[in-house]
């Protein structure tokens, strides 16, 4: 297992050279000069010409890309135009709201998928397989700015059946009254995603021989679904899940910004429209981060879920 | 008078297709003593495998069973049971063995856990118990190291011993019934042997009677005290073994009888005039092979020798059989042979000229002059492709079709030719049997007049009957076309029938090579006399004359050192 964990992170390395490339790009395909935006539209030319050698804009690209990237290593991203603080100390206090975010509508998702996808699969064809899977594909196509704003419309201003009761608010993080509305609307396209993949996989599943072989042997038909059959099936849902945490960090941008949580996603949002471009590029390079991270974990748990993959 | 341990009478099954009720098993009655073998013995199709899932109760929701029917064992009604009498019931009154070791275990769970999940089902016992229990059993299965075994997952076990674990999954609560659902027909000849072998074993230790339920009278000859032959969800005809043997009744059963390939039969005097041809040298040379090998890498480190430095030749006009077990190398070889995969070494001629220099634009002419057809009928034929697009391709690919109708009239002349109505060429593959799909793949490899076709397995998915009517149809066209054929199988009987000379493969060798009656009269290599012994003889009265080969696999057959030598005129023997 330390033999499997340390080859796949060696295999992350290229991963995240190729990160820090994109990100250092960004910073040379904005619109415009960098050092003009750092300056200021009135600077005078000395000045542009000070704000152009403090950003090593005069230096060759290779050469500001070593320094970008060992900057990156030393945890140093540069300062935020805005506040002139530096970016690693405003994106990682602002770290812990998406994560949670992300974190706790994965488990929902998951939570709701995988019950919604087993009860589909083993009901099959049934009124609840129909009602469910017409569920998923309402949760799969409304997109969730607008999940967000109905649930807003309807549950905290809209019939006031829900009114005085405080249950849901619609801005701000950290209390559970905060919290539910955004992680319902960030994971409901989950849930619907992981239920139909759960369905379909169990579906196959199901009709494998060794099912018929567990049944064979007097086990009872729950202990055939939970023991035998799940375990099968989650190997290509856990890479779903996986993909889908990927999905959630994007979708936690949007989320943020309708929920008015003082998250990554909505520093990010905020620091393009005031063209405080050092604190996207470390935002999104925090972002790349955090997902090369979570396939990792997929995968060990992909792992231990399937042994025969130890083969290889 | 002891009572029986299960009657089965006027059973009849249903299934609802959509609206209508689709009769698949009718009036069927047969019983089972204790202690006793019985075979049921039918083709595919012929509702054996659904009449035995009846007595489990695991037919699945679409099936509806007669209200007529019975079915009691031990005395009990079985199909008045609800289903959590029936789980008490199941592994540990009945134990079932299934056909495909390969799927039938759960890949994610270790193998001693399926076998003490039966135990501590059905028995108040602890885990530490079961695990002893499942152990014995292990032991008794003729599982080495069970110990270590014991905590090992199904992918780590070759087909023969995961069969092993299911039989032992079976017998973990000592069942008074075994149900072996072709318990052998995915298995080598040589494992099928060992498993028919351990099942003798295990009922005269256990004294469990056992169903067998298979399509194979070779395997029921030696096995079983009754026999019922089924087909069409019909019983034909049942009786004792020797019964059924010596006088059969009805004609299905003298069919089926028929269809079983003898392997005493003596050949053609067309097949000797060629062998006499080929070996007095006035037989011109189709392909010569020469120390050809293939090699794939796994991982890093190691390579796997799938084909080492085998030399043959094959004659214009000839089939050339290419027996071996799986995994000895016998579709590597005829991959590598067409260039199918890159060989590591050696060199191939084909009609004289060196293979390895050719162009891709030769190597496309030359593939016109070879087809190949495949083993399995199902998966071989693009499903959403009409007959006519299917056979018709391979017109177009080498430009042999002018235009649309002339094209048509070839697709149609080509059915005719494989025995099939012209008409066909409208409809598509999944409205055909098995037997009638690889007809259509025979026509299609027939479409650019090849001649040469490497035939692989093309008979391992078929019915026994319709096996013959396959192999004869390849001889009739090898006479109408002259073809060259090489025909690679694992099931020497078939082997015997169509070839002219035999070799046989072993660990990606050949170790012997001659004409086919000389090899099955005079075997000479060890492997080729192993494999003989294990084909099970379709004859009740018959004992293992050659003794000296328990099935057993532990005795390795060695290799190291030796080389193909001529021994005796003609008789190629590794040595």
């Amino acid at each position: 297992m330390l033999k499997f964990l340390g080859k796949r992170l060696v295999q992350t390395i290229p991963v995240l050279i190729g990160v820090t490339v994109l990100t250092f790009s960004m910073m040379l395909l904005i619109p415009g000069d960098p050092a003009q935006i750092m300056a200021g539209e009135s600077a005078s030319p000395a000045q542009l010409e000070a704000a152009r050698e403090r950003l090593g804009l005069n230096d060759p690209v290779p050469v500001q890309y070593y320094n970008y990237v060992s900057g990156v290593v030393r945890g140093d991203l540069g300062s935020s135009i805005r506040s002139g603080r530096a970016v690693s100390t405003e994106v990682f206090g602002r770290l812990a709201p998406t994560v949670e975010l992300a974190f706790y509508s994965t488990l929902v998702s998951v939570f709701i998928g995988l019950i919604a996808g087993v009860v589909s699969a083993v009901r099959r064809y049934t009124f609840i397989d129909s009602t469910l899977m017409i569920g998923a594909l309402f949760g799969l196509s409304m997109p969730n700015f607008w999940l967000g704003l109905m649930l807003i419309q309807w549950l905290v201003i809209g019939t006031g059946w829900f009114q005085g009761f405080g249950w849901f608010q619609a801005s701000g993080w950290g209390t559970p009254q905060q919290m539910i509305l955004p992680v319902i609307t960030l994971g409901t396209a989950g849930s619907a995603i992981i239920a139909r993949m759960t369905r379909s996989s169990m579906l196959e599943v199901i009709e494998q021989d060794y099912i018929q072989t567990a049944r064979a042997k007097g086990v009872s038909e729950k202990k055939v679904i939970y023991k035998h059959a799940l375990r099968n099936a989650m190997v290509p849902v856990v890479t779903v899940v996986g993909l889908q945490f990927g999905s959630l960090l994007g979708g936690a941008v949007i989320t943020e910004t309708v929920f008015a949580i003082n998250g990554l996603g909505r520093l990010i949002i905020n620091s393009i429209r005031a063209r405080d471009f050092p604190i996207v590029q470390g935002g999104v390079l925090v972002f790349a981060f955090l997902f090369v991270f979570v396939n990792i974990l997929v995968d060990i748990i992909y792992r231990l879920l399937n042994k025969r993959i130890d083969l290889n | 008078m002891q009572e029986k341990l299960l009657e089965v009478e006027n059973l009849r099954i249903s299934f609802s297709t959509g609206d209508s009720l689709l009769e698949v098993v009718s009036d069927v009655s047969f019983d089972i003593d204790h202690g006793q073998t019985i075979g049921i013995v039918g083709e595919s199709g012929s509702g054996k495998s659904v009449s035995a899932r009846a007595i489990m109760q695991l037919l699945g929701n679409n099936a509806e069973v007669g209200s007529e029917s019975v079915i009691k064992f031990n005395g009990e009604d079985i199909l008045s049971k609800s289903e959590k009498e029936m789980r008490r019931i199941r592994g540990n009154d009945i134990g079932m063995i299934f056909q495909d070791p390969m799927t039938s275990l759960n890949p994610t769970m270790k193998v001693g856990k399926q076998i003490s999940e039966t135990i501590r089902i059905h028995e108040n016992a602890s885990k530490k118990e079961a695990a002893a229990r499942a152990k014995e059993i292990m032991r008794l299965v003729g599982i080495p190291n069970v110990d270590e075994r014991f905590d090992q997952y199904p992918f780590e076990f070759s087909g023969g011993m995961r069969q092993r674990i299911i039989i032992a999954i079976a017998l973990a609560c000592s069942p008074k019934l075994l149900i072996a659902d072709e318990p052998t027909t995915a298995l080598d000849v040589t494992i099928q042997a060992q498993i028919l072998d351990l099942l003798k074993d295990i009922q005269e230790k256990t004294g469990t009677s056992i169903l067998l339920i298979t399509h194979d009278f070779g395997v029921v000859a030696n096995m079983c005290e009754k026999i019922v032959v089924m087909n069409q969800g019909r019983v034909v005809e049942s009786g004792t073994t020797s019964e059924i043997f010596t006088s059969p009744k009805e004609d299905y059963t003298k069919k089926l009888l028929a269809a079983i390939p003898n392997l005493h039969e003596e050949k053609s005097p067309e097949s000797k005039e060629k062998l006499i041809q080929i070996y007095s040298g006035t037989r011109e040379k189709l392909m010569e092979v020469n120390k050809l090998a293939k090699h794939f890498p796994i991982g890093r480190k190691n390579t796997l020798k799938a084909v080492d430095s085998i030399s043959f030749d094959i004659y214009k006009g000839e089939t050339l059989g290419l027996v071996g077990e799986s995994g000895s190398g016998k579709s590597t070889t005829g991959r590598t042979l067409l260039r199918l995969h890159e060989a590591t070494s050696g060199e191939t001629f084909f009609e004289g000229e060196d293979l390895n220099t050719y162009k891709k634009k030769q190597m496309k002419e030359m593939r016109k002059k070879v087809q190949f057809v495949f083993q399995d009928p199902y998966s071989s034929l693009n499903p959403r492709k009409k007959v006519e697009d299917i056979i018709g391709e391979a017109l177009d690919i080498h430009k042999l079709a002018k235009s649309k109708k002339l094209r048509r009239e070839r697709v149609e002349e080509l059915l005719t030719l494989v025995g099939l109505d012209k008409s066909f060429s409208q409809r598509f593959p999944h409205e055909f049997s098995g037997g009638q799909r690889q007809r259509i793949g025979i026509a299609r490899a027939l479409a650019v007049e090849p001649e040469f076709i490497v035939l692989d397995e093309p008979l391992s998915a078929l019915d026994a009957s319709v096996q013959l009517t396959i192999v004869d149809l390849l001889e009739e066209l090898q006479r109408k076309l002259n073809l060259t054929y090489l025909f690679i199988a694992h099931d020497l009987a078939t082997v015997k029938k169509l070839s002219d000379r035999v070799a046989v493969m072993y660990k990606g060798q050949i170790v012997e090579l001659t004409d086919s009656e000389e090899l099955f009269t005079n075997p000479m290599h060890n492997y080729t006399r192993k494999l003989l012994s294990a084909i099970p003889v379709p004859d009740p009265h018959y004992t293992a004359t050659d003794a000296s080969f328990s099935h057993d696999d532990s005795v390795e057959i060695s290799l190291e050192g030796q080389t193909l030598q001529e021994v005796k005129a003609n008789h190629w023997v590794m040595q």
